[in-house]
């Protein structure tokens, strides 16, 4: 501005008819009166003037006087989607370029918000892992997959979409965003079932039937095809004003179904609404629509009718762990109470066990059994165990148990009433009152019991007893005389009965004796007299003794006369009591018995 | 990835399912033009700037027993009228179907597709009927495959241009 003012100012110099030098110093003159009165008028405007001219072409000055505004500047233009499209493209810039240079620092400000989200996605897979790793697993083992297994076998199909069709309420499997006016496919979702093939054809041959049937039934306005159905399978739509939103859904899809596609496809209006009405071929600004269409792919099993099953299968498998139990606490409690029975065999006197073990679902032993000892069998039930339960197989054998041992020899000795028979280290003792023949025939018999080398008699020796008794008897004679008086006769028959029972011990004993007869006489007369009469006296004892019979006896006389006299003989008393005749026994030793034939 | 769709327009026999069979794909079998009325294929073309999927809908064409569903023109950026070079009335087909098309779309691209330039010498049009038509004329054969892939080309630059 100024220098259109000077200008002017140089025009306004230069103006006149021709005089131009001549009014040259006039016109000096009035040029500095003149920008002397301006500089008093005008001279602080100038100043302002080129403050401000300065001010705006200086880019530092309006970077600050922006900054001052900008942020006010935006926050009040927050809702215009002008501004956000303006900015986009330089946010993403921004924010592409941050991310090359260094990630981490947008890492970090994602990272509150990424990790749940990734808990949550991850979450929801195990979730849907767990889902069809429990379906799969049902439909392994289960009565109805034997079923729908030889379905498959049967029609050929897969195993896996008998399953499908047999477990499967609904399945979206995949949606198409489509342009309503154009019928091309804007954006394209699918669950794990797969992808269509030639989406972009489908959906423009889904737009060409909704446009024919609209034709061809002349519907309301308004009323457009919300639904296909073939078989199994099933196309919704949801028309919205400038796009609609096509589901293909394998099974039974419920009404909730099309709110759940209508809710998608106004969020995608309000969301992208500007982006549908400027389509013109280019999808790509649509592709973060693609979250609200993922929302759409849905999976509904039915509902689960193994509750009944699973009951089922539950009480069975409860019935299975409570009989398994049962079978092992009492398997357990037979076992013990087997074991305490062998330890009972075990601690039994004349039963030895030699193997244990189970045969044939029954328990088996088998050993060594003394006749006298336990029946096994008896013990059977002492332990809580059944008979028919126990298998027992015992071979007879003799035990050297002490009271095993006794117990033989009685049965075997069947000693008199009133003696004991004892067993100790092979040596059988008997006591009390035996008659001599049964000691005599134990003490031979004894040492053929098992265990036994001895019979011991805890009493006199009955050959020493009865040597002792006959040798105290005499048979008594009259004066002058050699034959046995009647009263003598009776004598005479208990010495014979002695002599018997000594020749029956010898006997048993396989020995022999030697008795020697003689005859006394008293010391009347002499001795001429009284040798013969002597040796008469000995000689008719002998004939009355049956020696015949006493086989094991040798018998001898001799007349000694008064020589031997039992008393003095002053009195008749005393001389009668030597007229007699006695007896003397010899016993042979054992040497002498084992050498006699 | 751009897309268009586009329409063959032409009358009953002209050839526009022929034309286009050895150059284009499609997972729908012919039937669905007699049934629904059209059938919907795809053409890749690559142009300069880049690719364009061209959607094309094949619609059955309009004779006394089958009338064409206007509503299949809706969207459509672009169009090709197909027609019998053999059969003068089959051009009277294709203008009134043109016709048609503008009304119920408007201004878009359109060619007009002369076919069975194999059988010249039985051709029922004349070079000056032909020039008097108001857009891009080309001339193919589908039997010997002659201009057909430059006819898509064709259209799909002037469409992306508009």
């Amino acid at each position: 501005m100024a220098d259109a003012n000077a200008g002017r100012d140089r025009e306004r110099a230069g103006d006149g008819n021709g005089n131009r030098h001549g009014a040259a110093n006039g016109d000096a003159a009035d040029h500095d009166s003149f920008s002397e009165l301006r500089s008093l008028l005008v001279g602080p405007e100038r100043r302002e003037l080129k403050a401000l001219q300065a001010q705006l072409h200086d880019p530092s000055i309006q970077t600050r006087d922006v900054s001052r505004v900008l942020p006010d500047a935006i926050a009040l233009r927050a809702t215009d989607p002008q501004l956000t499209k303006a900015l986009a493209p330089s946010v993403e810039s921004a924010v592409t370029a941050s991310v090359r240079k260094d990630p981490r620092p947008l890492a970090d400000a994602l990272f509150p918000v990424m990790g749940p989200a990734i808990r949550k996605a991850i979450a929801h897979a195990l979730a849907s892992m767990m889902e069809s790793l429990n379906r799969t697993v049902e439909h392994s083992v289960s009565w109805r997959a034997l079923q729908w297994r030889w379905t498959a076998f049967r029609t050929g199909k897969p195993f896996a979409e008998i399953v499908l069709l047999n477990t499967l309420e609904y399945r979206v499997d995949q949606v198409f965003l489509i342009h309503a006016e154009t019928g091309l496919l804007l954006q394209q979702v699918w669950s794990d079932a797969g992808a269509a093939r030639d989406a972009d054809q489908v959906s423009a041959m889904l737009t060409a039937i909704r446009d024919f049937v609209r034709d061809s039934f002349k519907t309301r306005d308004g009323d457009t095809l919300d639904a296909l159905r073939v078989g199994d399978l099933s196309v919704i739509v949801e028309q919205g004003p400038h796009a609609m939103l096509a589901g293909v859904v394998h099974g039974t899809p419920p009404g909730t179904l099309q709110d759940l596609f209508q809710d998608a496809l106004e969020r995608i209006h309000r969301q992208f609404g500007e982006e549908l009405r400027t389509f013109s071929g280019d999808a790509a600004p649509l592709e973060r629509a693609r979250p609200i269409m993922e929302g759409c792919l849905v999976t509904q099993f039915r509902p689960r009718q193994q509750s009944a099953s699973y009951k089922r299968w539950a009480a069975v498998a409860a019935l299975a762990v409570v009989a398994l139990s049962s079978w092992a606490f009492f398997a357990w409690r037979e076992r013990r109470h087997w074991n305490a029975y062998i330890e009972r065999l075990r601690a039994e006197p004349g039963i030895v066990v030699a193997s244990t073990g189970r045969r044939g679902g029954k328990f088996f032993v088998s050993g060594l059994r003394d006749s006298l000892a336990t029946d096994p069998a008896t013990l059977v039930a002492g332990v809580g165990l059944t008979p028919a339960a126990v298998d027992g197989r015992w071979e007879p054998y003799q035990s050297l148990e002490p009271r095993f041992v006794a117990e033989r020899a009685r049965d075997l000795l069947r000693p008199p009433p009133g003696v004991t028979l004892q067993y100790r280290d092979g040596v059988l003792t008997a006591a009390g009152s035996a008659p001599n023949r049964w000691i005599v025939e134990s003490e031979r018999i004894a040492p053929a019991i098992a265990g036994v080398r001895r019979l011991e008699y805890a009493g006199a020796n009955p050959l020493a007893q009865l040597k002792s008794a006959i040798e105290g008897l005499s048979v008594q004679f009259p004066k002058g005389r050699s034959e046995i008086a009647p009263d003598q006769r009776d004598r005479l028959r208990k010495i014979a009965g002695a002599l018997a029972e000594l020749n029956d011990l010898l006997r048993v004993e396989n020995r022999r004796a030697r008795i020697e007869i003689t005859g006394h006489t008293d010391n009347d007369g002499t001795d001429s007299e009284n040798a013969p009469l002597s040796h008469a006296r000995a000689d008719a004892v002998l004939a009355l003794i049956p020696v015949d019979t006493l086989d094991a006896l040798a018998f001898s006389i001799r007349g000694v006369s008064s020589e031997f006299p039992l008393t003095p003989g002053a009195t008749d008393a005393d001389k009668q009591r030597n007229r007699r005749a006695a007896f003397r026994v010899s016993l042979d030793d054992a040497a002498q018995r084992s050498s006699q034939p | 990835m751009i897309q268009k769709k586009i329409c063959m327009l032409g009358g009953f026999g002209v050839g526009k399912t022929s034309l286009v069979s050895r150059f284009v794909h499609s997972i729908f079998s012919d039937k669905y033009l007699t049934t629904v009325g059209v059938k919907i294929e795809k053409k890749s073309v690559k142009l300069e700037a880049q690719d364009v999927d061209l959607i094309v809908w094949d619609l059955h064409g309009e004779d006394e027993f089958q009338k064409l569903h206007m509503s299949y023109l809706r969207g459509s950026a672009g169009y090709l009228l197909v027609v019998d070079a053999t059969r003068r009335a089959t051009l009277d087909t294709a203008l009134m179907l043109h016709a048609k098309a503008q009304w119920a779309i408007g201004k878009v691209p359109v060619m007009l597709v002369i076919n069975k330039t194999d059988l010249e010498s039985t051709w029922a049009l004349d070079q000056a009927t032909i020039d008097q038509l108001d857009c891009p004329v080309v001339k193919t054969s589908a039997k010997t495959g002659t201009h057909v892939e430059e006819t898509f080309t064709a259209l799909a630059r002037t469409m992306s241009a508009g």
